[in-house]
């Protein structure tokens, strides 16, 4: 019987690794070599045959809409990794909890994926103000959780990987290019009212103040959900900035967009740049209503190379040929393979020696190309700078070199 | 800051700071205008109002795709028709949601609160579930988008001129669907005097059901003609309830008029502070405004004055 | 006209009409009289429908209204004019008379209702609420004949109106009755007035009919004292 099980468990690995052989090119690991009493020597949820992890995200309220996207990424990245085998052999479940939008019960399910469930890792999060609410929780009860969003930055935990960029990642490189290419002077700031756009918007101002030598000649917020930008339109008419650098989200993003055009400010008179918008907002906002303006970000569903065109591929074939995956979900999609990779270099679930074996870590074939976990536990990672079209796909115009995360830039707090 | 312009610069943006106030008033009064039927005839505090903007702004999505798969030529027209469409719908939900929920709760104001948000939150998860949880953009017809340019300088986008007309049109037609006509009447009496206005021959449980009803369609008209400034998503209609209550509130809850007049000042305050000031501090200063103004006068803008019997 | 039997009604617990029995025949008027709480806007209240029937029955004609509600009970015939008025304040004084209109305007009703009260097409545009008392019992009364009744009920019509108008309201009544063909039912505390306008009255004590009289042999030291508190 067990013989019958081990040819029957052997037949069905051969064929996914004949299924799978697109997927980035990573060892298969047989569970026999790695017997569960030496890999899980915390109490996880680590069986012969299988190895439990968490996702928290919203799938309900009002951060659904954004979070989706990492929810389909990372449910593609595990089904992957369990058709070349798993992790050390045993196969992933996932117990997916549902976070609603609302910070306290992000951290009471975070507990209780921690706590109850004992999950090796959990993908999730979002916003900040969620990561803000499970971060106490991670580090009390030793667990792991992988991040997918790009953030403000200034934060920097054992217990976390974030697999999006840090602010200064996304900004720095994004301004210095569009000061060059468009001999940029003047800035205009806009961004919704919470911490991520501040953030952002603070090291954008020492960054164009201090190294690019250029002026802000305006700053300001506007409340989540505002859709009534008319005197902002017309301040920015009147103070004609070179670039309008722009962090608006959510609902507002569409209302901003479609109110800029409506009043005259397109690109073939206006440089826009903004960090806030992906492959995903623009289902919202219409590709019609961006044409030419410009997006910050690591990845564009348009990169040109062999492992994205596999993963879109995946995706859709998964989640329709409709849907699209933005900046976040190509990070989201990360986190459990960078995970595995850990799981494997340490030959340990323990959270103590996934940690301890993160860094250093290389995704050779991520889509986004190759990325590599500093000791931060934040990812060196390029910039692309993409031009909207009507299509709502990007046309990558620029890529920089990998950046190093600096969570904690000097000089720009 | 303003001595680096010409005197040309100055009078166009003037003029498009005038109609950004304008346009954010039209909004605003669109927004209160079937919530003040409702609450300030009704007393219903109706905390799903916001999800019946939505149904509207979905019925848009809906006639949107409909045609844009069944009749493409008639792709420039049917948004007119789904303005039509969304006040039906709208009305109709709010027809059997009168009818299942709220009148067992005319006499307990605290409960209809609970129930009528416990409602909110139950269409907002059907939206979810039937439209998705992303945001969607009805595809509009081109004679909506776009600006029209008076002089060089000078940009009026259309689709807030259209909200603008539209929202004359439907304040004219609750104006005169309440002054001048005998259903009208019935609503205006059973306000005062429910009692009264049964032991007059009045059905007041009609009356009701086809208030709070036009209520509802009115609130799913503004949803149709907000899809020509923002998106829709399931949680759209928590974003503008909070606004729709500061005007029927600040207006005082029994008069249309108080109404109209809250919503025009509203929407100057904010838009003119947020020229001079920041996004945020605009709005700051708006609520500053208006919660001095209830603290002086609790009644709000407009109250009745002739004494009750 | 209108016949009640047996009727039982109060509010949620209390019952305060207890097993009544009467009719009034067609033009009549029967006064209801007693001292406060002894249940008479209850009984009307419950005879319009704005209380519910605790038992017994309620015919007007031949027809039983007992289980229909108040907007039914008004096209059967009934019509109400409360005690304070009620008129709507906010609403004009022609906005009044027009909610009790169903169907056509005919202007011969309103021809008729200004014969009878002239001061209401005077003041048609005003509001309701700025009438002074007895302005607004005339168009209470006004706007309850709009609803062309079989029975006319009246509550205390003479509460808060100046000594000198509440003869006029007696005439008026009558007039309407020989007008209408109306059988009138009203409450009252003032005795005079009883013995000026109505044909019939019955004293109510705790709820139960205690002393029936015709007014041409009333026996009025009888009813005084038991009126008197």
């Amino acid at each position: 019987m067990k013989m019958f099980r081990t040819v029957i468990r052997f037949a069905t690995t051969s064929l996914c690794v004949l299924l799978i052989s697109g997927l980035p090119n990573i060892a298969v690991v047989a569970s026999e070599s790695f017997p569960t009493a030496k890999v899980n020597t915390t109490g996880l949820a680590v069986t012969d045959t299988e190895v439990t992890v968490g996702q928290l995200h919203s799938a309900t309220g009002t951060m659904a809409i954004s979070e989706t996207g990492s929810i389909q990424a990372e449910q593609l990245a595990i089904e992957q990794i369990n058709a070349m085998g798993g992790v050390l052999g045993r196969k992933i479940k996932i117990i997916v909890e549902d976070g609603a939008s609302d910070w306290p019960t992000f951290a009471e399910k975070a507990k209780k994926l921690l706590v109850n469930d004992k999950v090796a890792a959990v993908m999730g999060c979002w916003t900040s103000a969620s990561r803000k609410a499970v971060l106490p929780v991670f580090e009390k009860e030793n667990g792991m959780l992988y991040y997918p969003t790009f953030y403000e930055g200034l934060e920097q935990s054992k217990n976390v990987i974030y697999t999006g960029q840090e602010a200064t990642q996304q900004i720095i490189a994004g301004l210095d290019w569009i000061a060059k290419e468009k001999k940029a002077k003047t800035f205009y700031l806009i961004g919704s009212d919470y911490i991520w756009p501040r953030t952002s918007n603070k090291i954008a101002r020492k960054h164009i103040e201090n190294v690019l030598k250029g002026t802000v000649v305006g700053e300001e917020y506007y409340a989540l959900g505002h859709t009534q930008f008319g005197s902002l339109i017309n301040k920015i008419k009147l103070k004609k900035p070179d670039v309008i650098y722009a962090i608006v989200v959510g609902g507002s993003n569409v209302s901003f967009y479609k109110q800029l055009k409506a009043a005259g400010i397109t690109s073939d008179k206006q440089t826009l740049l903004t960090i806030s918008v992906t492959e995903d907002e623009v289902l919202g906002i219409g590709g019609e209503n961006l044409v030419g303006f410009y997006s910050a970000m690591k990845y564009f569903q348009s990169l040109d190379n062999e492992n994205n065109k596999k993963f879109v591929a995946a995706f859709k074939a998964k989640y329709g040929a409709k849907s699209v995956i933005g900046d976040v979900t190509q990070a989201a999609y990360l986190g459990p393979w960078l995970w595995k990779m850990a799981v494997e270099k340490a030959g340990s679930f323990d959270i103590d020696k996934v940690a301890a074996a993160s860094p250093g870590i290389e995704f050779k074939d991520a889509p986004e190309g190759y990325v590599k976990l500093h000791p931060n536990h934040h990812l060196w990672s390029k910039l692309r700078i993409g031009q909207w079209s009507a299509d709502g796909q990007a046309k990558v115009l620029y890529e920089s070199g990998l950046i190093e995360p600096d969570p904690f830039p000097k000089g720009y707090q | 800051m303003m001595l680096a312009y010409t005197t040309a610069e100055l009078t166009s943006i003037f003029t498009m700071q005038g109609f950004a106030g304008l346009s954010l008033f039209s909004v605003l009064l669109l927004m209160a205008l079937g919530l003040a039927i409702i609450f300030g005839q009704m007393g219903v505090i109706n905390m799903a109002h916001g999800e019946f903007m939505a149904a509207g702004a979905y019925t848009v999505y809906l006639c949107s795709t409909l045609t844009a798969k069944f009749a493409p030529a008639f792709q420039p027209y049917y948004f007119l028709f789904a303005i039509l469409a969304a006040f039906f719908v709208s009305g109709s939900l709010g027809l059997l949601v009168e009818w299942g929920l709220i009148r067992f709760l005319y006499k307990r104001p605290l409960d209809t609160l609970l129930a009528t948000w416990g409602l909110s939150l139950i269409m907002q998860q059907t939206f979810r579930s039937t439209f998705g949880a992303r945001e969607v953009t009805p595809t509009l017809p081109d004679w909506l988008m776009g600006s029209f340019k008076p002089t060089e300088t000078i940009d009026i986008p259309i689709n807030g001129v259209f909200v603008m007309g539209l929202t004359l049109f439907i304040t004219a037609a609750v104006m005169f669907f309440t002054f001048k006509t005998r259903a009208g009447l019935r609503m205006r009496a059973t306000v005062q005097n429910r009692m009264m206005s049964g032991a007059v021959g009045i059905n007041t449980k009609v009356v009701d059901r086809v208030t709070f009803a036009i209520g509802c369609g009115i609130a799913g008209v503004a949803g149709a003609a907000f899809t020509t400034i923002g998106s829709t998503g399931p949680d759209s209609g928590s974003r503008y309830i909070v606004d729709t209550f500061l005007v029927v509130v600040f207006g005082g809850a029994a008069s249309l008029l108080g109404t109209v007049a809250s919503a025009f000042g509203i929407a100057q305050t904010q838009s003119i502070s947020e020229f001079f000031l920041q996004g945020t501090m605009g709005k700051v200063a708006t609520l500053l405004a208006i919660v001095i103004i209830l603290m002086i006068r609790p009644q709000g803008l407009f109250a009745s004055k002739v004494r009750r019997a | 006209m209108i016949q009640i039997s047996n009727l039982a009604a109060g509010y949620n617990q209390s019952q305060v009409i207890h097993d009544m029995s009467f009719k009034a025949a067609p033009q009549e008027i029967l006064a209801v009289v007693g001292r406060n709480g002894m249940g008479k806007t209850t009984l009307l209240k419950t005879l319009m429908g704005i209380l519910p029937l605790k038992g017994g029955s309620i015919t007007v004609g031949d027809q039983d209204i007992s289980k229909l509600e108040t907007h039914q009970r008004v096209a059967s015939g009934l019509a109400f004019v409360p005690q304070g008025r009620m008129i709507f304040p906010n609403l004009t004084v022609m906005e009044n008379m027009m909610t009790a209109v169903k169907g056509r305007i005919e202007k011969s009703d309103f021809d008729e209702i200004y014969a009878l009260f002239p001061v209401l097409h005077e003041m048609k545009h005003r509001k309701g609420g700025n009438l002074s008392g007895g302005q607004q019992q005339q168009l209470a009364i006004a706007r309850a004949l709009l609803t062309k009744p079989k029975v006319l009920i009246l509550d205390e019509p003479t509460e808060g109106i100046q000594p000198s108008i509440i003869k006029d309201i007696a005439k008026v009544l009558r007039e309407i009755r020989k007008l209408r063909q109306l059988t009138i039912i009203v409450t009252e505390q003032v005795l005079s007035f009883v013995l000026d306008a109505c044909d019939r009255l019955m004293v109510i004590e705790r709820g139960r009919i205690i002393h029936e009289d015709t007014r041409d042999h009333v026996d009025a030291a009888r009813v005084k004292q038991l009126l008197a508190v």
